[in-house]
């Protein structure tokens, strides 16, 4: 009895203090991390949209040329040639992939595709971001529908 | 001149030291114990990569085998893993989000393998061979040593696999224009047969093979 009593004291002891460790962490890092992403979203961007830019000047870039529509729930950006390009989702096998697609200004011919986010196996169903950038490349012609 | 020789004698014979190298080279984790394979044959196709996943192990191993070590007596016997796993999960975490928030590039190329940091055998190979049953200072010392001897390793290999499958070393274009990059070695595959052949050179050398 004794003894249970000191691993469960010893369990919540340890589990605490990690949890605090990993919240102050967490705390920390939390806005470099959500500045990379959004640095990683506005040059995905960019490049669907072929809009060449210097690492350093991203949001600039990103602010002087492109124009952010929201419509139905949806985030369109649009460039100064008309051509647009949205975020997709969907499920992968072993967790969510996210990509950034761009359109010519017809909205049926796919200008570029870029796979930003997935957590499919290493050299093997990781290698989606050259397939589908490949499989989907410049000039197939899509039909999309808003949900 | 006899007395530098002493001193050096004298630090070469140290349990200290002979804890430390050991790590490093007769108890290397990779080519004597064939521990951290996975990590060693999947991050390695870039330096930058390698030193990353290094740094990383060799901080997860020091700090956690520096708490067990220190809360050896406390931790009762029956959730000892429980407890290993924790301490180096926090850890693992630390670097996880580190990575993520200075070098971003970085974590994205080395993707889930800087989490499987926690799955890494010598970690817990360390904790449950040498921490709970020394003192923090040997405890941290032996970790120490067998983290760099893992980092070594992998730059070692990161090093041929970088100059022969891209032409480059930390992105530093060195090979002539004219080279025919070697594919197979930027592949897993292409890493065991290197990782074969260091094993061969390097348990020849130290005699750990029969021969």
């Amino acid at each position: 009895m004794k003894s249970a009593f000191r691993i469960l004291i010893f369990v919540i002891i340890m589990g605490t203090v990690s949890g605090v460790l990993l919240i102050g962490v967490n705390s920390y890092t939390s806005i470099f991390i959500a500045k990379n992403d959004e640095l990683k979203l506005k040059s995905s961007i960019l490049d669907a949209l072929e809009i060449s830019y210097e690492k350093s000047k991203v949001i600039d870039i990103f602010n002087s040329q492109i124009q952010v529509l929201n419509k139905s729930n949806h985030t369109f950006y649009i460039a100064s040639d008309k051509s647009i390009a949205f975020e997709f989702h969907g499920p992968g096998l072993w967790g969510p992939i996210s990509g950034i697609i761009s359109l010519e200004k017809d909205l049926k011919t796919i200008r570029k595709l870029k796979i930003t986010y997935q957590e499919e196996t290493p050299g093997l169903g990781g290698r989606i971001r050259l397939k589908a950038e490949g499989f989907w490349g410049e000039g197939k012609r899509v039909k999309f529908y808003v949900r | 001149m006899s007395d530098k020789k002493n001193i050096i004698d004298e630090i070469k014979n140290s349990k200290a030291f002979k804890v430390f190298a050991s790590g490093i080279w007769l108890d290397n984790p990779i080519f004597c114990m064939v521990l951290g394979i996975c990590s060693s044959l999947a991050i390695t196709n870039k330096v930058a990569n390698a030193i990353a996943m290094g740094l990383g192990v060799t901080f997860c191993t020091v700090f956690s085998s520096l708490l067990i070590s220190l809360f050896r007596n406390t931790i009762p016997g029956r959730v000892r893993m429980l407890a290993y796993m924790t301490i180096i999960a926090t850890f693992v975490i630390c670097v996880d989000r580190f990575l993520k928030a200075f070098f971003p590039l970085i974590s994205e190329t080395m993707g889930p393998y800087v989490g499987l940091i926690i799955t890494n055998c010598i970690l817990m190979g360390r904790a449950e061979a040498y921490a709970i049953n020394n003192s923090p200072f040997y405890s941290a010392l032996d970790a120490l040593g067998c983290g760099i001897g893992y980092t070594f390793m992998l730059l070692l290999m990161s090093i041929v696999r970088e100059i022969m499958g891209f032409g480059t070393i930390l992105d530093f274009r060195i090979m002539p224009d004219s080279w025919v990059n070697w594919t197979v070695l930027t592949i897993a595959p292409g890493a065991f047969f290197l990782l074969g052949v260091y094993l061969w050179i390097f348990r020849t050398i130290s005699k750990k093979t029969d021969t």
